[in-house]
């Protein structure tokens, strides 16, 4: 072994606090990225596979009724390679041991299997017999959160009558991976889910022999989808069709593609503050090291160790406290990775959910901690490289000190000569301080930007369910119903109040920009469902003009005062053009809201609703629920509380888990931090501090003069912390904001106390450290060594 | 001794900014509600439903005998006084003449047809001249100032309403409904399937304006609410500040600063406001649609 290895092994005993402080933050920098990179990647890359298996569609449409002889016509049009037409509607379920009523959606299958678009993975049971009209399928969610298994039986209002029917299977499908009632934001599997049947029995059940009312298919390699679109919307409008979409806006997918582009986000921009930050401590390290090494760097070159032996030397440290930091990362990140996707598992249904880290991910991981290590010790290397060994050896030239701005603000009489020194020695070396500070304030950032999450979704759950939503239980008519029904609904048990809406699905066009979307009627002094902000402030319709959500409005890239053309998919198909007089950001969704009288104007009918919102009596609730169960014409029936239930049992633990990473990682970012620059100044000054205690200071006052400078340092790190946590929540907000939910910023008192807890505990503790070391301080040995 | 005494300073210090701290974090920040007084005034109990207008001095006038029938002159709208002659039914008519000559030229023998109420044509059955059966219908006259209103309403909400009930016809272009009084409760049910496509017993509710000054026809759509109880005098609140313990109605009343459960007795109600007989006084304040995360004792603040 030579002298240069010895020396390596002997620093590295010598380091070992430091270096396992360092290894602890590069672990949790690598862990995060490779936690998150890994679940994108799994996910994408199930999604993917799922999607060509089994054939999912790219193309989807709704029609009133169209002759199977359409079907032809369809699959001629240029760029479409396969075309499956189906029945489906929506059912009110009746099941055991439950008084909600629960919705189905029934899906038509052919009646003897083959392989169809948008096929089904079975995970238990068997496919329905051809000859038996009450055989069903159901989806896997809506089978577990009801514990059903092949053989059950539930009963289903079909087209105004009851039919018992029997489960023989449980499946999957492509399009329901995300399983929600169509409007829906929420899972709410208990009381929602998919029932496949046989194509003759559906058809015969909604008179649908020989028709169809959805259409999905796939395109031909190459073909884009708006041109089929476009097609395919000529071809269905006069059968009532609703508008064609891409699978973009295929509610399932929708879902998907939003989760994983947050995710991506996530996964890229937080990993790489924490590996900034990472690098960045290293640097400060690696830095002081070699300024605390000067005179053994000269001896070595003395002896006639080359510039290069010397700058591996020091880059080999960096590299050792690394690579044992990038391994456990990677293990962790694993771990958490593969947890991570199982816990999507809950509610994205796949048939397998394979967890790989990819090979390319650790390869990337490494290649970024080391690039980091690298980055780090660089400029640390280059200046213990650069010395000549004469100048070396010899102690560093004391430096120019002269009245600093504590002496001239006269402030000097006021503290103690210990406080004096911290001061000072802040004062004097501002490059430094500012370092340590800057180091100090990204890892609090961290942990405050993982409490923003937190309390953000929190806030959303509470504007969306406390101030927007207030209805105990919504119902929708399968076709508009007379303005009369509410009166009808409020005669019904237990119904103190009722609000109607009506709800048509449109083609907005602005300019050469369109989209669809359902333009919602609502009453304009709604109590029951309200328009709000993201600031919580009520917004009350104008009896005129039609408001958007403003994201709907980026997206059309219209402004208040312009005119939006709206093209209605449903009855006469009235085009209009309507002046767009308010556009409002909302946390949840894209709409366009107008008074439900103008809605109607628009549509030419007369008072026509199609659905309401209901506030309940909570005593007559069964009995409510029981009379909606058997309505014929309700297509469904929505309840707001069980939707949140479920929503707190699934999102908020997922939400939970990730702060709880993040929050853990900043901490131990925290703590590598300050530990480190506390050992670093032992280090620089283990010399002066002897020279004190020789002086008769008490091992209390100098503790005091070291702890002292980590304590203001800490403490002014804190409000940068505050600062560059805003920045990093306000840069990821824009990141992650999506069609579906846009993240409000909302900082709690709590946020910045508890950040404030923890890097002050951290630094605590990490001074506790110190101090250990300080006790040990051998006054001979530090005060000989330059002799 | 100096060195304890800084000690047990810093101490205490330290003991203080934890306890800060930590009563921060923990300390509830308050609930913001919307609220709403408990106040006097008016309230009304009503029985909504859809009506629809009818003329009730409405005439369909007959073919008397059979017979060729004149052109009609008058036009759908126009106002006829009573004895007006409508047309003529000539019996017999000369059918050798060409029709140049008949034209102006009355048959002494023709039935005149007059009109039997002064009221506005409300629709022509046959404007043309042509030869017509005895009973056929010719025209419909209505007289406006009759217009009355007629609502279904279920049989179980009827035994609340009597005649001289007093109504509000709510209209969509003002914001002021229009009065009106329950003529008759029809003493029949019907059986009716509702839109929400129930079958239902239900009862004709005939109701007549108060005004004279009306711009409704014959067989138009209005709303309707039958107020079966009012008073000008209750302690009321908003329904949407009640909520159900066990069977007893309770309320949130914010009291200097805290949400307070009390248990309220509930008399009259309609949709929007309910009447306090017991649990609460004057000016007191309610909290409308009380939160999930408020309980009892809870600090609130009003929005």
């Amino acid at each position: 072994m030579n002298a240069l290895n010895k020396k390596l092994f002997r620093d590295f005993w010598h380091l070992r606090g430091q270096i396992i402080a360092t290894a602890l933050v590069v672990a949790c920098g690598i862990a995060s990225f490779v936690s998150m990179r890994s679940t994108y990647d799994s996910l994408l890359k199930t999604q993917q596979n799922y999607y060509s298996a089994y054939r999912f569609a790219d193309v989807f449409a709704h029609l009133k009724r169209a002759p199977e002889s359409l079907k032809p016509q369809i699959e001629k049009i240029p760029g479409v390679a396969a075309v499956n037409t189906r029945v489906v509607s929506e059912v009110t379920l009746n099941l055991p041991n439950m008084s909600e009523p629960a919705q189905g959606k029934i899906v038509s299958i052919p009646p003897v299997q083959a392989a169809t678009l948008n096929d089904l993975h079975f995970l238990r049971g068997r496919y329905i017999r051809a000859d038996r009209s009450e055989e069903v399928i159901i989806s896997g969610a809506f089978a577990e959160a009801n514990g059903f298994q092949p053989d059950d039986s539930l009963e289903a209002i079909i087209n105004g009558r009851w039919r018992k029917l029997t489960i023989v299977g449980v499946a999957l499908s492509p399009e329901y991976i995300y399983e929600i009632r169509a409007g829906d934001i929420f899972p709410d599997n208990r009381r929602f889910g998919i029932l496949w049947m046989n194509r003759p029995s559906v058809a015969a059940a909604f008179q649908m022999e020989g028709a169809f009312n959805d259409v999905s298919l796939t395109l031909a390699p190459g073909a884009s989808d708006s041109a089929v679109i476009e097609n395919l919307d000529r071809l269905l409008e006069n059968y009532g069709g609703t508008g064609s979409y891409g699978r973009a806006d295929q509610q399932s997918h929708r879902f998907i593609s939003n989760e994983f582009s947050q995710l991506e986000v996530q996964g890229t921009f937080l990993p790489a503050i924490f590996l900034g930050v990472t690098a960045f401590l290293l640097h400060l390290v690696l830095s002081r090291l070699v300024s605390t090494q000067r005179e053994q760097i000269g001896l070595l070159k003395a002896f006639g160790y080359t510039n290069f032996d010397i700058g591996l030397h020091f880059l080999q440290l960096a590299f050792a406290a690394v690579s044992g930091g990038a391994v456990l990362g990677v293990l962790l990140g694993m771990y958490l990775g593969s947890a991570m996707t199982n816990l999507y598992g809950d509610y994205f249904h796949f048939p397998v959910l394979q967890y790989n880290a990819g090979w390319f991910v650790i390869l990337i991981s490494f290649v970024i901690s080391f690039g980091a290590a690298a980055l780090g010790a660089f400029s640390a290397v280059l200046k213990a490289v650069g010395l000549p060994p004469a100048e070396a050896m010899r102690p560093e030239p004391p430096a120019r000190f002269t009245a600093g701005f504590l002496e001239k603000a006269g402030l000097q009489k006021y503290l103690s000569a210990n406080h004096r020194i911290v001061l000072r020695n802040l004062s004097r070396q501002p490059i430094k301080a500012a370092l340590s500070i800057i180091g100090i304030s990204l890892a609090a950032a961290l942990l405050f930007t993982g409490f923003y999450f937190f309390d953000a979704v929190n806030k959303i759950i509470e504007i969306q369910f406390e101030q927007v939503i207030r209805d105990d239980v919504n119902v929708v008519f399968y076709q508009p119903r007379p303005g009369r029904t509410r009166y009808d609904l409020a005669n019904l048990p237990g119904v103190v109040k009722v609000e109607v809406f009506r709800s048509v699905p449109a083609r907005l066009r602005f300019g050469h920009r369109s989209r669809r979307v359902g333009l919602i009627g609502a009453e304009s002094q709604s109590d029951l469902r309200r328009i709000i902000d993201k600031n919580g402030k009520v917004f009350n319709l104008p009896p005129e003009g039609v408001v958007l959500s403003k994201s709907l409005a980026d997206v059309l890239e219209i402004e208040k005062g312009d005119k939006l053309t709206v093209e209605v998919l449903e009855g006469s198909r009235p085009v209009r053009e309507i002046e767009v007089t308010a556009t409002i950001d909302e946390l949840m969704g894209m709409n366009a809201y107008l008074d439900i009288h103008a809605l109607n104007r628009l549509m030419n009918e007369d008072d026509v609703i199609s659905g309401a919102y209901l506030s309940v009596d909570s005593l007559k609730r069964d009995k409510l629920y029981s009379r909606l169960k058997q309505m014929p014409s309700v297509a469904g029936v929505g309840l707001p509380a069980v939707t949140l239930e479920g929503f707190n049992k699934t999102f908020g633990q997922t939400i939970g888990t990730f702060t709880f990473i993040l929050v853990s990682f900043a901490s131990v970012i925290i703590f590598g931090v300050v530990y480190n620059g506390a050992r670093i100044s032992l280090s620089e000054r283990g010399r002066e501090l002897a020279s004190l205690r020789v002086l008769g200071f008490t091992q209390r006052e100098i503790a005091v003069i070291l702890l002292g400078e980590q304590a203001v340092l800490t403490l002014l790190a804190i409000p940068f912390g505050y600062f560059f946590g805003f920045v990093i929540c306000l840069l990821s907000n824009n990141l992650v904001d999506t069609e579906i939910l846009r993240l409000p910023i909302v900082f709690t008192r709590r946020t910045f106390i508890i950040t404030f807890i923890v890097t002050v505990l951290a630094a605590i503790v990490s001074g506790l450290m110190v101090v250990w070391r300080l006790r040990n301080l051998d006054l001979i040995e530090v005060l000989k060594t330059r002799e | 001794m100096t060195f304890t005494k800084n000690r047990l300073y810093i101490g205490i210090a330290v003991v203080i900014v934890v306890l800060i701290l930590l009563w921060l974090i923990f300390r509830e920040s308050p609930v913001v509600v919307e609220t709403a007084k408990a106040i006097r005034g008016q309230l009304l109990v009503t029985v909504d439903g859809e009506g629809k207008t009818r003329f009730r001095d409405k005439v369909t006038v007959n073919a008397p005998v059979s017979g060729k029938i004149s052109r009609i002159r008058i036009n759908e709208g126009d106002f006829i006084p009573k004895d007006y002659m409508i047309t003529d039914i000539d019996p017999n008519p000369p059918t050798t003449r060409p029709p140049s000559e008949t034209e102006n030229r009355l048959n002494p023998y023709a039935q005149k047809v007059y009109a039997p109420i002064s009221g506005r044509v409300l629709r022509i059955f046959e404007k043309s001249e042509r030869i017509l059966q005895a009973g056929t219908p010719i025209i419909e006259v209505g007289n406006p100032n009759t217009v009355e209103i007629v609502i279904d309403v279920l049989s179980t909400e009827a035994a609340q309403i009597h005649a001289g009930s007093a109504a509000l016809i709510l209209n969509e272009s003002s914001a002021e409904p229009t009065k009106a009084r329950v003529r008759i409760v029809e003493p029949q049910a019907f059986t009716k399937v509702s839109a929400l496509g129930v079958e239902e017993q239900r009862v004709n509710i005939v109701t007549e304006f108060l005004t004279k000054e009306i711009n409704f026809g014959d067989n138009y759509r209005v709303d309707v609410r039958i107020i079966v109880w009012q008073s000008n005098d209750v302690l009321k609140i908003p329904s949407s500040a009640l909520f159900r313990n066990g069977e007893k109605w309770n309320v949130f009343v914010l009291e200097s600063g805290k949400a307070r459960r009390r248990e309220v007795k509930i008399g009259h109600q309609n949709s929007s406001e309910s009447e306090v007989l017991e649990g609460l006084t004057e000016g007191e304040t309610v909290i409308l649609h009380p939160p999930n995360q408020l309980a009892d004792g809870a600090s609130a603040a009003a929005q």
